[in-house]
């Protein structure tokens, strides 16, 4: 262990994740990973079908409990802890518009629910006069005008702005880790523009560790202080600041066949 | 036609249970047709041996409670599918009740029940007792509405909503199952007291056909008064049973041969009827232009929005080419949004 006097905020060691273990389906989705998230990095994480992203941010969730390995959050043991445990200090946003919100409550509702996440829920109202208020001001923001709708009904919203709607959920409560699943993937590209631009600018006003899952090169570059390449359950290679900035789609490409050995395409990883 | 209401009122209370478990948690609960005796029995049986009848009619919630949390943990602990444990709660609870009421049918005409002052006076089935349970209805609807208002209520309704969001959200899913079903069959249980104590005996077939009852309530209710937000979604379901009552009533005035044992039948195709009619092309012509208009007003201001965030910013050139190019120009906004209103 380091000696350092603040702990890492999000502290990934030695984990290993297998489905199916001992039968003919085995497959290790996270082979012995390493990955250590300092206060305010942005991490994306790109790599082919398969290669553990999706697992790796679903052990982070608690939605798989690691085989082998540990994993803290500020410091704190969180290896062996539920879904709901962690909820406190993780907030999630999921690839379809339609996971992370309740279609049949409203706006104001949704954002209730997302408001107490982590938090004893009682019998206090859920929406009252000065949490509408608190919710406006978060919505305003976006400028997408979800703040004057906020008793309609989610079902009734776009992808786009349930996706918008899922992201100020998920930051809200200023988690310690957001997690961001391909977030902008089923979106079109007008409106993936738009939730990458309220990421950015919600992350960086928040200050949240960031470690976000993605298919698209063009934004694990453009996105984040530090892009992590996944192979086969392991991080093959990892590119931070200046390094990271110059990097274009081509050299990463070339990268990703020389770590791999696959024949990269662009498409291979989009896929 | 008043004994109708009244019956309508003391079964809207079973109709809340259902709505609780059925609209709000997503989960057909079958255990209402065992817990409704359960109720009955309890009450059936502290009356007779001249216990307060208050404290009875409680026993009854409570006894309901019991048997909705264990239907809650066979399927939440035990992962068993929803329906087989209610049926499994209920096949047992016949069992139990026999074994409370000790035998098939108890009377409790001669004892002190919750309703003897309007039985003696003989205001039952007049506008006095309709009032009476009116009342003793709405404060208890009123209690569910602020329930589910809560933080806990709304937590509830996310875990019928989405559970796999409310997880995301820290909402501890498997428990608000267990609450939500505690309460529908608490709910349901204090129905059959009542309902032991109105009719003057508690019988061990007297649930039968419950759950369709109570759907049947629901269903018609909310077909006809809606059900959003959660307060209309309440008097619409007790509406509905309500309405429920009176429409048996008069099919089995209407003369054509109708015995009282016919009214589940009745009940049956009612419930049909009001899966199906919606599905019927006339309707369903209704229903999606009016979603149509509400989509129209509400995804424009998405679209105008994206559409300023592509100018502004570059367009993401490594996308799939498959995207539709006129996309990027936001200039969708005349063909129907793909990716919205899938509620």
């Amino acid at each position: 262990m380091s000696p350092d006097v603040t702990p890492a905020k999000l502290e990934l060691s030695h984990v290993t994740k297998t489905f199916f273990p001992y039968s003919v389906n085995e497959r290790v989705a996270l082979d012995d990973f390493c990955l250590s998230l300092a206060d305010g990095d942005f991490v994306t994480v790109i790599g082919s079908n398969g290669a553990g992203k999706s697992t790796l941010l679903s052990v982070v969730a608690g939605v798989y409990r690691p085989d082998k390995g540990r994993l803290s959050i500020d410091g704190i043991d969180v290896t062996g802890w539920t879904e709901q445990a962690k909820a406190r200090h993780v907030g999630r946003v999921f690839q379809d518009p339609m996971a992370g919100t309740a279609a049949d409550l409203t706006v104001e509702e949704n954002m209730a629910v997302a408001a107490y996440r982590g938090r004893r829920r009682g019998l206090g109202r859920a929406v009252s006069r000065p949490k509408r208020e608190h919710f406006r001001e978060e919505l305003s923001v976006m400028g997408l005008g979800l703040e004057d709708r906020l008793t309609t009904k989610v079902g009734y919203l776009s992808g786009g702005q349930r996706q918008a709607l899922s992201l100020i959920m998920a930051v809200f409560s200023r988690p310690s880790i957001l997690l961001l699943d391909e977030h902008t993937a089923a979106l079109d590209p007008a409106r993936a523009e738009l939730i990458t631009r309220i990421t950015r600018q919600e992350v960086a006003s928040h200050h949240l560790t960031t470690l976000m899952v993605t298919h698209n090169m063009d934004q694990a570059l453009r996105l984040g202080n530090r892009l992590v390449l996944m192979h086969e359950g392991r991080i093959q290679l990892e590119l931070s600041g200046q390094t990271k900035a110059d990097a274009s789609v081509d050299e990463l490409l070339a990268q990703f066949a020389e770590r791999t050995g696959q024949q990269a395409s662009d498409r291979s990883l989009l896929a | 036609m008043l004994a109708a209401v009244d019956l309508g009122l003391i079964y809207a209370l079973m109709a809340m249970g259902v709505y609780l478990t059925f609209r709000v948690l997503d989960f057909a609960d079958l255990t209402v047709d065992g817990s409704l005796v359960t109720g009955a029995a309890v009450t059936a049986v502290g009356v007779v041996a001249g216990w307060p009848p208050a404290l009875c009619t409680l026993l009854g919630f409570v006894c309901g409670c019991a048997a909705g949390a264990i239907t809650g943990l066979l399927n939440t602990v035990g992962k068993i599918n929803p329906l087989l444990a209610g049926i499994l709660t209920q096949i047992a609870l016949y069992s139990i009740n026999l074994r409370i009421m000790g035998k098939a049918n108890l009377g409790l005409l001669r004892s002190t029940t919750v309703l003897s002052g309007l039985r003696d006076a003989g205001l039952f089935a007049t506008w006095a007792s309709v009032g009476v349970f009116l009342t003793g209805v709405g404060v208890i609807a009123f209690g569910l509405i602020w329930f589910l208002t809560t933080n806990i209520g709304l937590g509830m309704q996310a875990t019928g909503d989405n559970a796999a969001m409310a997880r995301a959200q820290g909402v501890h899913t498997s428990g608000m199952v267990i609450l939500g079903l505690a309460m529908s069959n608490g709910l349901v249980g204090l129905s059959g007291a009542l309902l032991s104590q109105y009719q003057g005996f508690a019988d061990i077939s007297m649930g039968i056909g419950t759950i369709v009852v109570g759907l049947a309530s629901v269903i018609v209710g909310q077909a006809i008064f809606g059900s959003r937000p959660v307060w209309r979604a309440v008097v619409a379901v007790i509406a509905g049973s309500i309405i429920y009552r009176v429409v048996i009533q008069l099919a089995l005035g209407l003369n054509i041969g109708l015995l009282a044992s016919d009214m589940k039948i009745i009940s049956a195709v009612l419930v049909v009827a009001a899966l199906l009619l919606p599905k019927l092309a006339i309707f369903q012509r209704f229903a999606h232009s009016r979603q149509e208009r509400l989509l129209a007003q509400q995804v424009l201001a998405d679209d105008i929005a994206a559409a300023q965030a592509t100018s502004t910013l570059t367009v993401d050139r490594t996308s799939p080419p498959s995207d539709p190019p006129g996309l990027t120009e936001g200039v969708d906004a005349h063909t129907p949004p793909v990716t919205g209103g899938r509620a």
